[in-house]
C-alpha cells in the first residue's frame, strides 16, 4: 500500500484517507495491531482516518496511544463536541475539509465516555463547517452503502462520500455526490482525481506483491510481530477443556496411507511456512496452522507439542487421543467439507473450492 | 482488410532514439521474456525484428503527458490504425511512469500487452494475467496463461482462414456470438447469515456463432458452474449459490463473466443482499467486567433473528474461574451495535459470574454457548476482566521516535473507585513523567516528557507508579520504543 501510495504523488498533492475497523477486536494483539497501524498510516503521510467503533471497542487508553502514534490523525464527527473529546470533528488538506462518521456512535460515544452526534446531524453540521471556510466537504462513512446513499441524498453538498463494504473497489454518482468504496479488508486503494470541480478517472488499485514492500512500513511490520512474540501473546489465548491430542504421527502409524498423503501435502509444512516469514508465534496467524490452539490440550510451541504443528489429522477429526488409545471402542466421526471452511475461510483463502483442493489430500 | 489481420510471423520496428544506453539492455531483456511468456504453448508464432513495413511499431518516450481528468500520467500508449501501408499497432512506452523509473517488469508487461492487443485480446482486471496492464510501476511481470495462448491460437486460426477465403474470394458470414443476460444485477431480499442463497441469471447466445463462456466469482462464498457453451440462438442458465456461513451485513460480490463476445468479452454482474448476523451478543454493561471484592456478575443476551431463534443447550465459562448460567428472555434492549434503539426483543439472558481471584490487571475469558444450529453450534463471546488499577494500554508503545523531545500520554484507571497517584519514577534518564486526573480521581493521565537525547536504538524500561492503595502499592508499566 505505502509504496503504491507513494507513486501517486509524483501527479500532485494527494489526499489520502483510511476508513474502516483497524483492528478487530478487543485483545492485547489488536491493541498491538493497531498501534501498529497507526504509526504505519502516519509514515504513508495519510491525511484522516476515520475512528470507528469497531476500533473504540479496545478503549479509551488504546485509542490515545494510536491517536498519538498517528500524529493526530484520527478524525470523528460522530462525537459532540467536550473537553475531553479524543479526536477532532474533521481534519483539513488543501481545499478539502474530510470529516469522520460512525455506524453505531452510541457504541462509540459510551466506551469513550462521550456524547454521540447522529449521522444525519453530523453529516450536516460537516457540510455547513465546510461552507463556512468555503472548503470542499468530503464524508469518511463507517457504515455501509445504503447509509452512504441515504447522506448523500439528504446532503447534496457533500461532494464525496467514502463507504464500507465487502468486495471490490467501486463508484458511483448519487446526485452530484461520488460514493466510493475501497472493497474490504484494505486489498485494494480506491484511487479518484479531482478536477474542475469533480470527482473522475476513478480505478480500484490491487494491492499485492506486483508492489514492492516499503521499507518503513515493513520495519514497523517487523516490529510488531516482534512485539506479540515478546509478549507472549500466543501463550496467553483462551483455551478450553477438549479431549486429548495424538499427533498426527501416531495417527499414521494405523492409517499409513493417509499419513503418507498427510506428510506429502502442504498441510503438514503449514506451520514452517509461519515460522519462514516470522508469523510462527503470531495467534492470528497460528491458530489455522497448528492443532488445537484453544485446547488445554492443543498447540503450545514446537518445543512442547512437536506433534501437534502443522495442519494435522486433528486439526479436522479433532482430538485422536481416546481412539489411539482404544481404536474399536472409540469411533472417530465421518467430516465433511465444513472443518476446511472454518480456515479457509473467503478472506484467508479467497480463491478455495473444495473440490480442486480435497483432491489434493484426498484421504 | 485482410493486411490487418494478425499473422504468425510479427515484424516488429523498434525505435530507441530516446532511450539511454543504460536502460537499453534492461529493455531488450524485458523485449525477450515478452516473447517468450506470449509465445507460451504456441510454437508457430516468431517475430523479425525490421527497419520498414511493420506489423508493430513499438518506441519509448521519458514521459507521456498526463490526461485532463486522470490522477497520474500513462505509462504507455497503443494506437491501432487501419491505413494500409502503415503499422496495425504503434505502442509508446515511458521510460517513467507517476515519477519513478520504469522497471524492466513494467517494460515486459507493455510489451506483452502490445503483442497480446495486437493478437486480438481484450484488457481484463484480473491482476498479473497477460492483459492486466497498469500506469503504475510494477515489480513482477504479468504472466501468460492457456486461456490466452488458446484466445492467440483461435484468433490465429480464424485470421487464416479469412485470408484464405479473401484470397479466393469467397463470401464469409462473421462468426458472431453474442452475449445477452438477463439481468445485470444479482439481488435477493435480506436473509440469515449461514443459509445457501440460490441465484440465477439467464444468458442468451443471439448471435450466430457458438458463445463459450468462463464464469468467475470473486469469492469462495459463491459457487457456480465453471463455464458453459452456447449454441447460436440458445438460452442457459447460470446457477449460483451464495454461502453466507462466514458473511453478513451488506454483502457485495461480483459474478464475472468472460466470453468470446468481442464486444463485450468481460462482464460483471453485482451479487448484493444483507445478509443478518445469525447471533448477536449485546452487553449492556460492557465488554470489560470490573471485579469486586468477593467477585462480580454481569449480563450478556444472545439473540437471533426472530423468525430463526437459536437455541442454547449449554453455556460455560473458560479462561477465568466462575460460572455462566442461561435462560430464555424476553424484553427491551437496545443494539448500539446495530445503532438500534430499545425495543422488545426475545433470546437468552446468560449470567456470568467471575470469582475474585484475579490478580491486579487485565485478563481474557470466553463464554462458549453450544447452540442448536449445526452451522454455528459453538458460538464464542470474548470479554475481558479487569482487577484493580490498570495502565491502559497495559504496556506503552512510544513507536519510531527520532532526537526530537516528545510528549506521550496513557492513562491509569480503576472505575468506579478513585485512587491517588503519590510518585512515578521513569527507569530512564531521558524520559520524564507526570499525571494528573483525567476524568475524575479513578482514571489519571500519566504523561512521559522524552527530551529528545536518548542513544540511537532500543528504548526500554519500566515505570514505577506509587499509589495509595495499600492492595496495590506499586504498579510497574513496562515502555518500549526504538530511536532512530
Amino acid at each position: 500500500m505505502a509504496s503504491a501510495v507513494r507513486s501517486f504523488g509524483s501527479a500532485g498533492p494527494v489526499v489520502f484517507l483510511v476508513n474502516g475497523t483497524l483492528s478487530g477486536g478487543a485483545g492485547r494483539q489488536d491493541e498491538i495491531k493497531l498501534e501498529t497501524l497507526a504509526e504505519s498510516f502516519r509514515a504513508m503521510g495519510v491525511t484522516a482516518i476515520n475512528l470507528g467503533a469497531g476500533d473504540a471497542r479496545l478503549g479509551r487508553g488504546a485509542l490515545l496511544s494510536a491517536i498519538q502514534l498517528s500524529e493526530d490523525r484520527f478524525v470523528s464527527t460522530s462525537l459532540a463536541e467536550s473537553p475531553t473529546r479524543p479526536a477532532p470533528p474533521y481534519a483539513l488538506q488543501g481545499p478539502f475539509l474530510v470529516g469522520g462518521i460512525s455506524a453505531g456512535e452510541q457504541t462509540l460515544s459510551s466506551t469513550l465516555g462521550e456524547n454521540p452526534l447522529a449521522p444525519d446531524k453530523a453529516a450536516s453540521w460537516l457540510v455547513s463547517q465546510a461552507k463556512r471556510r468555503h472548503l470542499i466537504p468530503i464524508l469518511m462513512l463507517a457504515d455501509g452503502r445504503e447509509a452512504a446513499t441515504s447522506l448523500a441524498k439528504k446532503n447534496p453538498d457533500l461532494k464525496l462520500i467514502v463507504y464500507s463494504a465487502s468486495g471490490e473497489a467501486r463508484m458511483e454518482m448519487v446526485g452530484g455526490t461520488a460514493l466510493i468504496t475501497p472493497g474490504e479488508n484494505g486489498k485494494e486503494i480506491a484511487r479518484v482525481a479531482y478536477t474542475n470541480g469533480e470527482f473522475s478517472g476513478f480505478a480500484g488499485i490491487n494491492l499485492g506483491p506486483q508492489h514492492k514492500d516499503d521499507p518503513v512500513v515493513s520495519r514497523l511490520y517487523k516490529d510488531y510481530l516482534s512485539r506479540v512474540s515478546d509478549e507472549k501473546l500466543l501463550d496467553k489465548l483462551p483455551r478450553v477443556k477438549t479431549a486429548a491430542f495424538a499427533g498426527s504421527a501416531k495417527c499414521g502409524s494405523c492409517h499409513r496411507k493417509a499419513g503418507e498423503t498427510w506428510l506429502a501435502s502442504a498441510h503438514s509444512r503449514a506451520l514452517r511456512t509461519l515460522e519462514l516469514d516470522g508469523h510462527g508465534r503470531d495467534p492470528d496467524c497460528v491458530k489455522c496452522h497448528v492443532a488445537g490452539l484453544s485446547s488445554t490440550f492443543g498447540y503450545r510451541s514446537r518445543m512442547l507439542t512437536p506433534a501437534l504443528a502443522g495442519v494435522g489429522c486433528e486439526s479436522c477429526h479433532g482430538p485422536g487421543k481416546a481412539h489411539s488409545l482404544a481404536p474399536i471402542a472409540t469411533r472417530m466421526a465421518k467430516i465433511g467439507p465444513s472443518p476446511c471452511k472454518t480456515c479457509h475461510t473467503p478472506n484467508t483463502s479467497p480463491g478455495f473450492g473444495f473440490a480442486a483442493y480435497w483432491k489434493k489430500i484426498a484421504h | 482488410m485482410a493486411a490487418l489481420l494478425p499473422k504468425r510471423t510479427v515484424r516488429i520496428q523498434w525505435n530507441f532514439a530516446s532511450v539511454p544506453d543504460s536502460v537499453r539492455e534492461a529493455i531488450e531483456t524485458a523485449r525477450d521474456r515478452a516473447f517468450q511468456q506470449v509465445g507460451i504453448g504456441l510454437t508457430d508464432i516468431s517475430y523479425e525484428e525490421v527497419q520498414s513495413n511493420p506489423d508493430i511499431k513499438i518506441g519509448f518516450v521519458r514521459s507521456i503527458p498526463q490526461e485532463a481528468g486522470q490522477p497520474f500520467p500513462p505509462g504507455a500508449a497503443f494506437m491501432f490504425s487501419e491505413l494500409p501501408g502503415g503499422a496495425r499497432l504503434e505502442a509508446v512506452i515511458a521510460l517513467e511512469r507517476g515519477g519513478l523509473s520504469s522497471t524492466p517488469a513494467d517494460f515486459q508487461n507493455e510489451i506483452q500487452y502490445a503483442l497480446g492487443s495486437y493478437f486480438g485480446i481484450a484488457a481484463n482486471r484480473l491482476a498479473s494475467t497477460l492483459m492486466a496492464r497498469t500506469d503504475l510501476s510494477q515489480r513482477i511481470p504479468n504472466r501468460s496463461g492457456a486461456a490466452e495462448s488458446n484466445l492467440i491460437n483461435q484468433g490465429l486460426k480464424i485470421a487464416d482462414q479469412l485470408r484464405a477465403a479473401v484470397e479466393k474470394r469467397r463470401t464469409m458470414e462473421p462468426a458472431i456470438p453474442q452475449i445477452r443476460l438477463s439481468d445485470s444485477i444479482l439481488q435477493h431480499g435480506e436473509v440469515v447469515q449461514g443459509q445457501q442463497v440460490p441465484m440465477s441469471v439467464q444468458v442468451t447466445n443471439t448471435g450466430n456463432a457458438p458463445l463459450a463462456l468462463r464464469i468467475k466469482p470473486d469469492c469462495s462464498c459463491v459457487v457456480t458452474v465453471p463455464s458453459m457453451r452456447l449454441e447460436a440462438g440458445d438460452t442457459g442458465l447460470i446457477s449460483v449459490v451464495v454461502d453466507t456461513t462466514e458473511v453478513s451485513g451488506e454483502l457485495q460480490r461480483t459474478l464475472v463473466v468472460l466470453s468470446n463476445d468481442i464486444d463485450f468479452p468481460v462482464k460483471e454482474i453485482p451479487i448484493r443482499f444483507k445478509v443478518v448476523p445469525r447471533f448477536r451478543f449485546v452487553a449492556p454493561g460492557g465488554d470489560t467486567l470490573l471485579m469486586r471484592d468477593g467477585g462480580v456478575g454481569a449480563d450478556v443476551y444472545l439473540l437471533a433473528p426472530a423468525d430463526r431463534p437459536l437455541q442454547i443447550k449449554d453455556v460455560r465459562l473458560d479462561g477465568l474461574p466462575g460460572r455462566a448460567t442461561f435462560e430464555a428472555w424476553s424484553g427491551k434492549l437496545a443494539e448500539p451495535g446495530l445503532s438500534e434503539p430499545e425495543k422488545e426483543r426475545k433470546g437468552y439472558k446468560i449470567k456470568i459470574w467471575l470469582e475474585d481471584s484475579l490478580p491486579a490487571g487485565r485478563a481474557l475469558a470466553t463464554l462458549l454457548v453450544r447452540t442448536d444450529d449445526p452451522k454455528f453450534d459453538v458460538v464464542r463471546y470474548n470479554f475481558g476482566a479487569q482487577k484493580g488499577i490498570v495502565a491502559v494500554p497495559d504496556s506503552i508503545y512510544l513507536g519510531e521516535i527520532s532526537r526530537k523531545p516528545k510528549t506521550f500520554s496513557f492513562l491509569l484507571s480503576r472505575p468506579q473507585s478513585d485512587f491517588e497517584i503519590v510518585k512515578i519514577e521513569s527507569g530512564n534518564k531521558n524520559l520524564a513523567a507526570k499525571s494528573k486526573p483525567a476524568r475524575g480521581r479513578w482514571e489519571h493521565k500519566v504523561t512521559l516528557e522524552y527530551d529528545g537525547k536518548a542513544e540511537l536504538g532500543k528504548l526500554e524500561t519500566v515505570l514505577t507508579i506509587a499509589t495509595n492503595d495499600p492492595k496495590q502499592p506499586t504498579i510497574r508499566v513496562p515502555v518500549r520504543g526504538s530511536v532512530r
